[in-house]
C-alpha cells in the first residue's frame, strides 16, 4: 500500500475529474439545446447523446490509468496537450482558408470553428481556474 | 550556459540494497510505491531522463534519509556555453 496518499494530489485528482465532468456537461447541454432547436433530428441525436452519457460516466469514475498516474505522467500529458493545442492553432486558420477557397464546404468549416473556439475558451477558463485555486 | 540536474539515485539505491537485510524494500517498485509514483518514474529519474519536481525530491529524500543535494546535484556546464558563443 501507498505510504504517502498526500492531500495535494487528491485535490488535483479531485479538480480535474470534476474539469472532466465539466466540459462533458458542455457537450450534453450543446446537445440538448440541439435538440431543443430541431427536435425532427432527435433520432439521428440519439447516438451523440448515448455516447456522451457513457463518456460522463466513464470519466467521473477513476479507470486504471488515474491509478497509474503521477508527476511524469501529468507532465507528458500536458506536453500531449500543447502538441494537440498548437495543431488545432495552425490548422483550424488553414481550414478556414481553405473553406473560403471553396475547398471544403463552409458547414462543416464554421462547426470546426466553432470547436476551435471553444477549445480556446476551456484552455483559459481551466487555466484561470487553477491559478486561483 | 546549460544548466543539468545529475543525481545519485541508482547508487544509493542500490548502496541500500547491498546493506539492508530486506533487499526488496529498495527495489524501483517498491521505492516508487514508497513515494508515490510509477517504477517508470524511478527508472527516468536514475537514467537522468527526467528531474522530479520538488515534493517528489524531499520525499525521495527522506527515504534515503539524507539531504536533497545529497542525491541531486545542479552543475552549470560553462564550457557548452563558450563553444555555443564561439
Amino acid at each position: 500500500m501507498r505510504r504517502y496518499s498526500a492531500l495535494g494530489r487528491m485535490k488535483m485528482e479531485q479538480n480535474q475529474i470534476a474539469a472532466n465532468v465539466c466540459v462533458a456537461s458542455i457537450g450534453i447541454v450543446f446537445i440538448l439545446v440541439m435538440l431543443w432547436f430541431r427536435p425532427d433530428k432527435t433520432l439521428e441525436m440519439l447516438i451523440p447523446v448515448s455516447t456522451s452519457l457513457v463518456l460522463v460516466i466513464l470519466i467521473s469514475r477513476r479507470t486504471k490509468f488515474d491509478e497509474r498516474k503521477d508527476e511524469r505522467t501529468i507532465q507528458l500529458m500536458m506536453l500531449g496537450a500543447r502538441n494537440a493545442f498548437f495543431f488545432l492553432l495552425f490548422a483550424m486558420p488553414m481550414l478556414a482558408t481553405f473553406s473560403f477557397t471553396g475547398i471544403i464546404l463552409i458547414d462543416a468549416a464554421g462547426a470546426l470553428m466553432l470547436l476551435y473556439l471553444i477549445a480556446i475558451g476551456i484552455a483559459w477558463i481551466s487555466f484561470l481556474y487553477y491559478y486561483w485555486q | 550556459m546549460i544548466a543539468v540536474i545529475e543525481n545519485r539515485l541508482k547508487e544509493l539505491r542500490e548502496q541500500k540494497v547491498k546493506t539492508v537485510t530486506n533487499s526488496s524494500e529498495w527495489t524501483q517498485e517498491s521505492l516508487a510505491l514508497r513515494v508515490g509514483v510509477t517504477r517508470q518514474t524511478i527508472i527516468a529519474i536514475e537514467r537522468g531522463k527526467y528531474n522530479p519536481t520538488l515534493e517528489l525530491a524531499f520525499k525521495l529524500a527522506n527515504e534515503f534519509e539524507v539531504t536533497i543535494e545529497e542525491i541531486f546535484s545542479f552543475r552549470k556546464d560553462e564550457d557548452g556555453a563558450k563553444s555555443n558563443r564561439s
